[in-house]
């Protein structure tokens, strides 16, 4: 696993495990919020096949977060992009990111972004059987 | 006449707003989740209207309007407009999109497969209750579905007639451009187009003001990936997923000026799910840039200017409701401009 992989997985995380991480973490370092989370948009190109150029589709809505970890004077920065309007989440998954990068609480989140993933490709696994209960099977009609 | 300014109205106003509020005050009961489950079509549509992709404040829009989706949809442009934008995200390539419904009616044996998904197409339109049909998932395969689109090996076959790229894309948020107008600033105006003015105008090429009859190449709808750069390690991170919807129709074949003869085709893409308006979108990009849908003088559907500011519903209805606000002073002038002209006439029949 690495650092970018957090940003989305982390998303999908228990809210209260991830909560439950973040205040040991709060508890053994500091943290300074360098950008408290903040709506921003993202501007989405689309790419269509007709001129195979690209347009915007419109914006998506995120929740930024910048913080900054210090441990025995060390410091190290944390970033989130989460999607929707998610404040906690965002600093949340920024803390973890910071911690990450610093070699910090790194197996304690590696633990709850694997977990969570085995969660979410069970959820996908899951969806991706009724969609393919979906597929048609053509049967020809006799004499036709 | 002289102009009188006047004021007033400041508390029939505030209590026309608490009694909107208290008309529709159930809504305060109903959390924004459920909304997004329940009326995730209207949800889709707000957020593809608005033109902010956000489930939560798109299901607090639909609340907070009364389930007016233009209004929701309005209030979602303008909190677009209150957020910065903190930059531009990868391109998404519908290709890519992990797939729920994929149909196409050009093929019937398509690589991929024909995927119903979750849809009510078959259903008889009669409200009934009914018991859910509980399926057995478990007994399906749990693959992923990524699959090309159907007609990738037409435009590899250099079947399908091409148009020029542009060479920087257009945002119309920031620039909104003059004619000719650029078909990237077309098509984004399109993709945050109002699904009702947009069917009403492709319905005008089929019906008789154009001759389009087009054919679904490939309809998908599904979800993407968001993707942007990680400012501090500079390495591409996934942001998140949103549901979208994509459409190619084909059309006919055109002869082209090199002599050539190729399929027109036309391409739709939007927010969520709302095939209507991706299937839409694709007519019009079909009418607008291929002649040979136009019949005489032109129709409605392939002018430009028509589609270009005539789609878009929170302009348009900003528009049309504008004109319940006062305009005492606009109106006196006209009866006076009538009263006046009268009197014109009276003297010159005396003459």
């Amino acid at each position: 696993m690495v650092r970018e992989d957090l940003n989305f997985i982390l998303q999908k995380a228990d809210f209260k495990a991830l909560e439950a991480l973040y205040n040991t973490i709060k508890n053994s370092l500091e943290i300074k919020v360098l950008q408290a989370p903040v709506q921003q948009t993202l501007l989405q190109p689309i790419y269509e096949p007709i001129s195979k150029g690209e347009f915007y589709g419109g914006e998506i809505l995120v929740t930024t977060t910048i913080v900054q970890l210090t441990k025995a004077d060390r410091s190290h920065k944390g970033w989130a992009m989460v999607q929707d309007d998610n404040d906690k989440l965002s600093l949340y998954i920024a803390v973890c990111d910071g911690c990450f990068g610093g070699d910090i609480f790194k197996e304690e989140i590696e633990e709850l972004a694997t977990q969570t993933l085995r969660n979410i490709q069970k959820a996908q696994k899951e969806f991706n059987q009724k969609v393919n209960s979906t597929r048609v099977n053509f049967d020809l009609m006799a004499g036709a | 006449m002289g102009y009188v300014a006047i004021k007033g109205g400041e508390e029939a106003i505030k209590n026309s707003l608490a009694f909107y509020e208290e008309a529709i005050q159930t809504h305060q009961n109903i959390e924004a989740s459920f909304v997004e489950n329940a009326l995730r079509y209207g949800v889709d549509r707000v957020m593809s209207e608005g033109s902010l992709y956000s489930k939560k404040l798109a299901s607090l829009a639909i609340l907070k309007s009364g389930g007016d989706l233009l209004n929701a949809s309005f209030f979602l442009r303008a909190h677009r407009s209150s957020c910065a934008r903190a930059g531009i995200a990868k391109t998404i390539y519908t290709d890519d999109m992990r797939v729920a419904r994929r149909i196409s009616s050009a093929f019937k044996d398509i690589k991929g497969g024909q995927i119903l998904g979750p849809s009510n197409d078959y259903e008889v339109k009669l409200i009934l209750k009914k018991t859910l049909n509980k399926t057995v998932w478990n007994e399906y395969k749990d693959e992923d579905i990524f699959v090309e689109s159907a007609l990738k090996p037409l435009r590899d076959a250099n079947m399908v007639k091409t148009l020029p790229k542009d060479k920087t894309i257009s945002d119309i948020t920031r620039v909104f451009p003059s004619a000719p107008y650029p078909r990237s600033a077309v098509m984004q105006v399109m993709a945050r187009g109002e699904s009702g003015s947009m069917l009403g105008f492709a319905y005008t090429s089929m019906r008789g003001y154009g001759d389009i009859h087009p054919t679904i190449g490939d309809l998908r709808l599904g979800s993407c990936e968001v993707k942007f750069t990680h400012p501090l390690t500079k390495n591409e991170v996934k942001i998140g997923e949103i549901d979208m919807t994509a459409c190619e129709v084909a059309a006919t074949f055109e002869k082209q000026n090199d002599g050539s003869t190729k399929l027109t085709t036309g391409f739709g893409c939007c927010f969520g799910f709302n095939e209507t308006k991706a299937i839409s979108m694709s007519i019009l990009d079909t009418t607008l840039y291929n002649k040979s849908h136009t019949i005489g003088q032109g129709g409605i559907a392939d002018n430009f200017e028509m589609i270009v500011h005539h789609i878009d519903g929170i302009e348009s209805q900003g528009f049309t409701n504008h004109y319940k606000l006062p305009h005492y002073v606009t109106f006196q002038a006209d009866l006076q401009v009538y009263e006046n002209a009268k009197n014109y006439a009276k003297d010159g029949e005396k003459k």
